[in-house]
């Protein structure tokens, strides 16, 4: 008898929570991983734990994007070039991104990331905006993804300042890639804005991510600003 | 109510003394620590990465000591007769049941403090600052490593196993993170997937429980945590697999 309740209430309870609990997750008919993704990440998926997936792929896209490309000598991370004509370098790369954005949607920095990288370093602005829609479909209320879609409709059309007010917008965020920084940056230097070029990459040189911030120390000697007034002395 | 207290209160204190627990707790400090190479790799994201790594890692090792617990508590009371000294005295069948489970959960309660402690301290060193849900995604996982532990106590009594016990709920663990994806299967399966679909309304709803994997998620996309759905919910599948487990320790001979 007890044994017979016990069962029906959890019967009960569970259909309840199936019918008040609403998963914020994609369904899985929504999800287009390949089948070798998702042996990958079956594990921790099954674990509950799909965040800490996305983490892991998000690393794996960072290693990919650190490693020279097979496919010519195009673009090399992390360092924004003046050719704009599209490079054939990191051919995975969109892919790489949407999968992270499969496993979990609302990793915000991956798909800024994914589509700045896309757009402004490798001169891909289709697939930039096709990462930016897929994003959007989750979070469809996030202005910066529109910011960044704007952006790189000026970018199509070579408006260096529209691009800049439009991507300076969004960097004003603590949490904004540091690659972005770094093209803002780029773009004060190409506007003749050169105070505020510094400022940025004054910005940049406290960033987690050590190859922008190596890249930004030989930035502000080159510009003559490797002393920080604020700190009053030289920087290391 | 007080022969529960000193049960538990015993139960707690062998935990601590466990050897398996011990090193379970160790070898969380030392992977806690090596997450610093994880976040390192992630650049920018370092502190995303430590956090989920982190949160995920107590989880998991609590989830390992309290099913471990469970599943071996009872049975090694019986195999060692010890349970016979216990329920020769004024203490019913049902207050020795609550007393056991009642200690697992404070020794994993007390194991999630000191994990979340050392891993707290790592975040703030690398300049994490302090947000209020990462206490709620601590609570989810006692939640679910409560419901772990009561799932884990009636299989060992159920299947007098302890690594069947072990097993099962394992399997359980995973499938309780899949309701969406069994319910999709299911729906598409027919006929021949009925048992599944059966099986779906037994399974705890772990992702309810799931609030550190929904830390960032905008409030556009999710209308709050629910955290007295989530609670009213443990309490009731921890209640439904203790009465199962009193219903097959009540029929034991002792």
């Amino acid at each position: 008898m007890v044994a017979a309740l016990a069962l029906a209430v959890i019967v009960g309870a569970d259909a309840l929570v199936g019918r008040v609990f609403q998963s914020p997750w994609p369904r899985p008919s929504e999800v287009h991983l390949s089948y070798d993704d998702a042996v990958r990440n079956a594990g921790l998926m099954s674990l509950g734990m799909r965040r800490l997936a996305a983490d892991i792929e998000f690393i794996r896209l960072l290693e990919y994007f650190g490693t020279p490309s097979e496919r010519g000598e195009g673009t090399e991370a992390g360092v924004h070039h003046e050719d704009e004509s599209p490079s054939d370098s990191y051919p995975e790369f969109e892919g790489r991104v949407l999968r992270i954005l499969d496993i979990d949607p609302y990793f915000r920095y991956a798909a800024e990331y994914g589509a700045g990288a896309l757009a402004f370093d490798l001169h891909r602005p289709d697939e930039a905006i096709a990462v930016l829609r897929h994003a959007l479909a989750r979070d469809p209320k996030n202005w910066r993804y529109q910011a960044y879609l704007a952006a790189i409709a000026f970018q199509k059309q070579r408006r260096a300042e529209q691009v800049h007010d439009q991507l300076a917008a969004v960097a004003d965020d603590p949490e904004a890639p540091t690659m972005l920084k770094h093209l803002l940056a780029f773009l004060d230097l190409r506007l003749g804005r050169r105070e505020e070029a510094i400022r940025l990459y004054r910005e940049i040189l406290s960033s987690r991510d050590k190859g922008y911030a190596e890249f930004a120390r030989g930035a502000l000697k080159r510009l003559g600003a490797a002393q920080d007034p604020a700190r009053g002395a030289e920087e290391p | 109510m007080e022969r529960v207290f000193i049960l538990a209160a015993s139960s707690l204190r062998e935990q601590w003394r466990d050897r398996a627990w011990q090193v379970a707790m160790l070898f969380a400090g030392v992977m806690l620590y090596f997450s610093v190479l994880l976040g390192i790799l992630a650049a920018d994201q370092e502190l995303r990465a430590l956090l989920d790594f982190g949160l995920s890692f107590i989880e998991l090792m609590a989830l390992a000591a309290a099913i471990f617990g469970a599943a071996t508590g009872v049975l090694r009371e019986m195999e060692t007769k010890s349970i016979y000294l216990i329920l020769s005295r004024p203490v019913s069948r049902l207050e020795y049941l609550l007393g056991r489970y009642l200690g697992l959960v404070l020794s994993m309660l007390a194991a999630v403090s000191l994990m979340a402690g050392a891993h707290l301290i790592l975040l703030l060193l690398r300049g994490w600052s302090f947000r209020a849900d990462y206490l709620l995604a601590l609570y989810g996982i006692a939640l679910k490593v409560a419901v772990a532990a009561a799932v884990a106590t009636f299989f060992a009594l159920f299947s007098t196993s302890a690594l069947s016990a072990l097993v099962i709920t394992g399997i359980l663990w995973t499938l309780g993170h899949f309701i969406a994806e069994m319910r999709f299967l299911a729906a598409r399966g027919g006929l021949s997937l009925l048992p599944l679909a059966a099986l779906i309304q037994l399974v705890p709803h772990l992702q309810l429980f799931n609030f550190r994997d929904r830390l960032d998620i905008p409030a556009s996309a999710a209308a709050g945590e629910p955290v007295l759905l989530a609670t009213a919910y443990a309490a009731l599948y921890c209640t439904c697999c203790l009465a199962l487990a009193y219903a097959l320790i009540r029929r034991k001979d002792f």
